[in-house]
């Protein structure tokens, strides 16, 4: 390999961000480790170096767009600083007011910008052009997270970083700096006071996360995407049996989508001695609506829950006021995810949701009794179908195409298409049903199957993860799928 | 003594880079059980050279003329000589190219490579071998609907200026576009870039019935998808030829070479 090839290689390219499961990450990664076990005792060393990886890796991906990351790392640990020191009611809500407009702005800025183009368009037949606009990777992630940490500071709720260098590892830590979990402040900046956790058990948890994650991203994921994507493009082009097989293909392929990358991302964190908590907790288990915004996402909707939910007033202003609390909430998480009226409508059905199990709950406001397990599997069920209809809205290009994948359900159905597609599809429908089990596996096995790993000895987990590492190549296409959460 | 944890995942990662890197190195691929092991991306460093020394020696044979300009304003009357290659959209079009030879007195031939994109027939002489064994007058390139979705896209780059290559400096060539059934992620332009407006038909505004499978064309929406090319190479493209209105249609077939498709199927 000549030289200009390896800089080529090392140096920005948009299409080529570094994916956690590409080859070159590992590789990387190994180089990064091996610096790391040098200097992990030396607090400033080990801040600067993890710094310094996490602008490289942001720079990989986004280029020069890493001066918006940093321009909002500048102004709010400043901004939290003079807020934090400052006596004056008035002058800490200026600081806290200059820090949400640079924030937000720069966020609606970049993605929102062109949708409001679109709609004034529309409404008005302005012909005004799109800007030119690239979004910078994980905009959305780091915004909420720098967002959550002065309003935390401003309720006196934490004191602020150390110092800027500490803040700005909190803020850029790779491993959910571009698609999350959005860490809290609270959580995330004490675990840098104390030497990193470099025990055998939770770093071999941390190589088990990340196979689980590579094995629902790379294996699972980006197989069952395959149909998926063929038939969410031109849904009117197949049955309804098909349409409704997508839908379920969809369903398992964003959760192993998401919840892989954020598996991934604890565990490459649990290798150098950090702890980003949990995102996912068996959502597709979850037995209402509620239970299931508890279950999915989970660092996502506490933070909506903590910043938008309850400072509106939550359930402290009578019930009516709640449930418009709720939506106003769910909207915004819809409008999160995409500058698409789809997203909107996605956010929207799901406070609708909220809205009426919530009703349910304040209209039966009866003994809590234990629910029979026959109603738990049914509730459960109604729940999954139910999220698994909304992300239709969420996966579909345009509202007209995600009508079109229920009336193809509904009125198209086509059943006698199901043996020839068993018959030509059979490797995608196992897959999709190894998904489902996996997901659905008892979390007390998973328990078993994760001790079982990290008591292996070293040659054997190195003989697991080549399994799984040969796996991924043989199912995967060309080119490495991005995570659907990249661009939030 | 007890490795610390920290090298102990560093000399896993190392071990599985090495076993990917040699497996990748080996020349022959593992077979077991009739199912065979994939190498992984690492194989790309030790492939290059082989298919560089494949490319240089094909572009050697090539290179020993310049290319003319081959424009014409009026269309060329002479009798054809067709070869058609590309993937499994070119089905479609060729029933009806029989009913345009059988009219204008061309004569063609078809190779089909299931499932093949740019980066299969940039990677080696397949056309070469053909154009040396049908000697076309003129050579018609449907490629791009398999890769309208691949990431990437760049890489095609290369690969797409190797197919070009190959065609002799003195036989005209098109590309028809490919009947496009999801939103390309930048191929079209880049084939575009690389043959020029006036080489390449845009398959994209039109609209077709698709079969069930969603992506090929009807055969009635093929056949008109045949006739829109054809108004197209007698009136638009660089090089035109005659190509009249067929009345009837016939029942005798292009002779058509089939290519496996690259990768496992049942």
């Amino acid at each position: 390999m000549n030289f200009d090839a390896l800089l080529d290689m090392l140096g920005y390219n948009r299409e080529e961000p570094l994916l956690f499961n590409s080859g070159f990450f590992l590789a990387v990664f190994t180089v990064f480790l091996a610096g790391y076990a040098y200097m992990y005792k030396q607090r400033n060393a080990r801040t600067w170096y993890i710094v310094l990886f996490s602008l490289y890796f942001y720079y990989k991906s986004s280029g020069w767009y890493l001066g918006i990351l940093w321009t909002t790392i500048v102004l709010d640990y400043f901004l939290a600083k003079l807020m934090h020191e400052s006596k004056q009611p008035g002058e800490r809500k200026l600081f806290l007011l200059m820090s949400l407009i640079s924030s937000l702005g720069l966020l609606a800025f970049f993605k929102y910008t062109n949708f409001a183009i679109d709609n004034i368009n529309s409404v008005s037949g302005a012909g005004i052009k799109h800007l030119d606009i690239f979004l910078p990777i994980g905009i959305s992630f780091y915004t909420f997270q720098s967002i959550s940490y002065v309003v935390d500071i401003y309720k006196r709720e934490i004191p602020p970083a150390r110092n800027f260098i500490d803040y700005a590892f909190y803020m850029s830590f790779f491993p959910h700096l571009v698609a999350g979990p959005i860490v809290r402040a609270r959580y995330f900046l004490p675990q840098l006071d104390h030497p990193p956790v470099l025990e055998a058990k939770p770093m071999f948890e941390g190589l088990y996360f990340i196979l689980r994650g590579l094995i629902k991203k790379a294996i699972i994921a980006n197989y069952i995407a395959q149909f998926n994507d063929v038939v969410f493009d031109n849904p009117g082009g197949y049955s309804g049996a098909e349409n409704l097989l997508a839908v379920y293909g969809y369903t398992l392929q964003i959760y192993c989508d998401f919840s892989g990358y954020s598996d991934m991302a604890m565990g490459i964190a649990r290798l150098m001695g950090y702890d980003l908590g949990v995102n996912f907790n068996a959502p597709y288990l979850a037995r209402n609506i509620t239970d299931f915004w508890r279950r999915w996402h989970i660092s996502l909707s506490s933070w909506l829950r903590d910043y938008i939910y309850i400072p509106l007033g939550g359930n402290r202003k009578g019930e009516e006021r709640q449930l418009l609390h709720l939506m106003v909430t769910m909207l915004i998480g819809g409008l999160w995810h995409g500058p698409s009226w789809n997203f909107v409508i996605w956010g929207a059905l799901h406070g609708l949701g909220l809205v009426v199990h919530k009703v349910i709950l304040l209209v039966n406001k009866k003994e809590a009794r234990p629910t029979p397990i026959v109603l738990q599997v049914i509730f459960s069920l109604i729940t999954f179908h139910f999220v698994a209809a909304l992300w239709v809205f969420f996966r579909a290009e345009t509202l007209p195409d995600a009508l079109t994948v229920f009336s193809r359900i509904l009125f198209h159905f086509n059943a006698e298409i199901l043996p020839y597609f068993v018959e030509a599809r059979g490797l995608w429908l196992l897959v999709l049903a190894a998904g489902y089990a996996v997901v659905l596996l008892p979390v007390s096995w998973k328990e078993v199957l994760r001790g079982a790993f990290v008591r292996m000895p070293v040659l054997a987990k190195a003989l697991v993860v080549v399994i799984v590492v040969q796996a991924v190549v043989q199912l995967q296409g060309e080119g490495v799928q991005p995570f659907i959460y990249f661009q939030f | 003594m007890k490795r610390h944890p920290l090298l102990q995942v560093i000399l896993i990662f190392l071990l599985v880079q090495g076993a990917l890197i040699l497996y990748a190195g080996s020349k022959k691929e593992l077979n077991l059980f009739g199912y065979t092991f994939r190498k992984s991306g690492y194989s790309a460093w030790f492939e290059k050279e082989q298919v560089k020394k494949q490319l240089d020696k094909v572009d050697s044979l090539l290179s020993d003329s310049l290319r003319v300009e081959l424009k014409t304003n009026k269309p060329d009357t002479a009798k054809q000589r067709f070869l058609l290659i590309g993937d499994s959209m070119l089905e479609g079009l060729m029933s009806r190219l029989d009913d345009y030879c059988a009219e204008n007195g061309h004569k063609s031939n078809a190779v089909i490579w299931y499932g093949s994109t740019s980066l299969q027939w940039g990677q080696c002489d397949t056309l070469s071998y053909f154009i040396k064994k049908y000697k076309p007058t003129y050579i018609w390139i449907c490629l791009g609907a398999n890769e309208l979705a691949v990431d990437h896209v760049e890489r095609r780059d290369t690969c797409i200026a190797h197919i070009l290559k190959q065609i002799p400096k003195t036989t005209p060539y098109a590309w028809i576009g490919p009947p496009s059934w999801r939103k390309d992620n930048g191929i079209i332009a880049l084939i575009k870039k690389h043959v020029g407006k006036d080489r390449y038909f845009n398959s994209e505004r039109l609209v077709f019935e698709r079969k069930s499978d969603g992506a090929h064309p009807t055969k009635p929406s093929a056949a008109k998808w045949m006739d829109s090319v054809a108004v197209w190479m007698q009136n638009s493209a660089a090089y035109k030829v005659k190509l009249q209105f067929p009345d009837t249609h016939v029942t005798r077939h292009t002779p058509i070479k089939l290519l496996k498709p690259y990768y496992k199927t049942k």
